[in-house]
């Protein structure tokens, strides 16, 4: 019997189903059980997955969450988080193959977090646990089983973050209202998030004689990096903030909202900047406007400003309570791929905002 | 190339324009959706970052090609049509 089991895991990989690791065979019965456990129908359609187009039901989206080593009660999470991304306006075709190589990050809110054991603090991004690990997993197995994107996906990189990228935000710890409460859900609503991410960017800030402007001076700073804004013109950013720089932010009373505008402000760079770098900055186009970072008329010190609206900047509270560090990362711009979110229901649909 | 392969598919001739490292992605597509034809033409990469004046340029290379392809889809769809 051991040997029929390992002779599934390696059919399963010698037929390109699985990321590279191995999976957990999906037996009849396994997948049974997670389709009991979603409190919906196996042969609900829940979208089509490009680029090959897959119709994605209930049944298919289980037998990855099997391969992917979830456990039956994940399943209303795993729903929302693909109903999140079949969404046309993520825009998973893009997603799933360009050259920039994202990952789909996963972001958790509310009480399902603790129903399931959603990690939000030490070793955020770190392996070590089973929900975060394999929920995001599952995203990637049905990109690749039923979407095909290993023919596809022409990442020149791509990142780690594509075999797995979820994440909780740790409400309890937060001075600041959470994540799906600033989208227009109840507190006590457990949703799912899911933005199109580069790889995460730790950002340290230790002056134990430092104030919270100059912590997010340096936050800005680390969001300004000229290379980061190509020739597509503006992104996004997430923001992680650790317990540590939470705690002094918090002592002088920023709101999420002051963080934000504070960044926008000062994620800038000189005009001179980018004319060091010149190449690709010449012109460009953000989806058929033309546009130019820095115009021939401008003196060297104009300020340049790389976040296009304070909106632009998404702010979560994680992290593990030592260390003074924050994190950062890349969210494709929302006219390229819109974040989606979506309410954890248990045994019903998952529902967009307003609804 | 979803779009191309469902535009020729519902009898308007069309072509999607890809730039070389997706000719892979997009012949994948193809054989996905039981596509005969390639119904695509190639340009150089990178896109993004040309100045309007490059673009203008780069559209007025692909006028032929494109002529070329969309003529090609038409025929293909008056024979499905049996004009």
């Amino acid at each position: 019997m051991r040997t029929e089991y390992a002779e599934l895991v390696e059919h399963l990989m010698e037929h390109g189903c699985t990321d590279g690791l191995p999976v957990f065979p999906p037996l009849r019965s396994l997948v049974d059980r997670m389709i009991e456990a979603s409190g919906r129908r196996g042969d609900e359609i829940l979208g089509v997955v490009p680029p090959r187009n897959t119709p994605a039901t209930v049944e298919l989206i289980a037998a990855n969450a099997v391969m992917a080593g979830c456990r039956p009660e994940y399943m209303p999470v795993v729903l929302a988080a693909v109903e999140a991304i079949l969404d046309p306006a993520f825009n998973l075709q893009a997603v799933a193959c360009t050259t920039a190589g994202p990952g789909l990050l996963v972001i958790v809110n509310g009480p399902v977090r603790h129903r399931i054991g959603i990690n939000c603090r030490e070793r955020l991004f770190g392996p070590g646990n089973r929900a975060n690990a394999t929920i995001g997993r599952v995203l990637r197995l049905v990109l690749i089983n039923l979407g095909g994107s290993l023919e596809t996906d022409r990442s020149t990189f791509g990142h780690p973050g594509q075999y797995t990228y979820c994440i909780g935000e740790d409400e309890e710890g937060s001075p600041w209202e959470p994540f799906h409460v600033e989208r227009g859900y109840a507190a006590e609503d457990s949703v799912v998030s899911v933005m199109a991410c580069r790889g995460p960017s730790t950002v340290g800030y230790f002056d134990p004689d430092g104030n919270g402007e100059r912590l997010l001076r340096a936050i800005a700073d680390a969001m300004s990096p000229v290379p980061a804004f190509g020739p597509v013109g503006y992104t996004e950013y997430l923001l992680l903030i650790g317990p540590e720089h939470r705690a002094l932010l918090a002592r002088e009373g920023w709101t999420k909202e002051n963080i934000r505008r504070f960044l926008q402000v000062h994620a800038r760079r000189r005009a001179a900047d980018f004319r060091a770098i010149g190449d690709n900055r010449k012109g460009g186009y953000v989806l058929g406007e033309p546009r130019r970072w820095v115009e021939e008329e401008d003196p060297d010190d104009r300020w340049v400003h790389l976040i296009r609206d304070p909106a632009d900047v998404h702010i979560l509270s994680a992290g593990g309570a030592a260390g003074a560090f924050s994190v950062l990362i890349g969210v494709m711009p929302r006219r390229l791929s819109a974040w989606q979110s979506r309410r954890v229901q248990k045994a019903g649909i998952a529902a967009p905002a307003g609804e | 190339m979803h779009d191309a392969i469902s535009l020729v598919e519902r009898g308007i001739p069309a072509v999607a324009v890809i730039t070389e490292p997706f000719v892979s992605t997009v012949r994948a597509i193809q054989a996905t959706r039981k596509a005969q034809e390639p119904w695509f033409v190639v340009m150089p990469h990178p896109l993004a970052n040309l100045t309007p004046e490059e673009a203008a340029e780069r559209a007025r290379r692909l006028l032929d090609p494109v002529t070329e392809r969309l003529l090609s889809a038409l025929g293909q769809v008056r024979a499905v049509r049996g004009e």
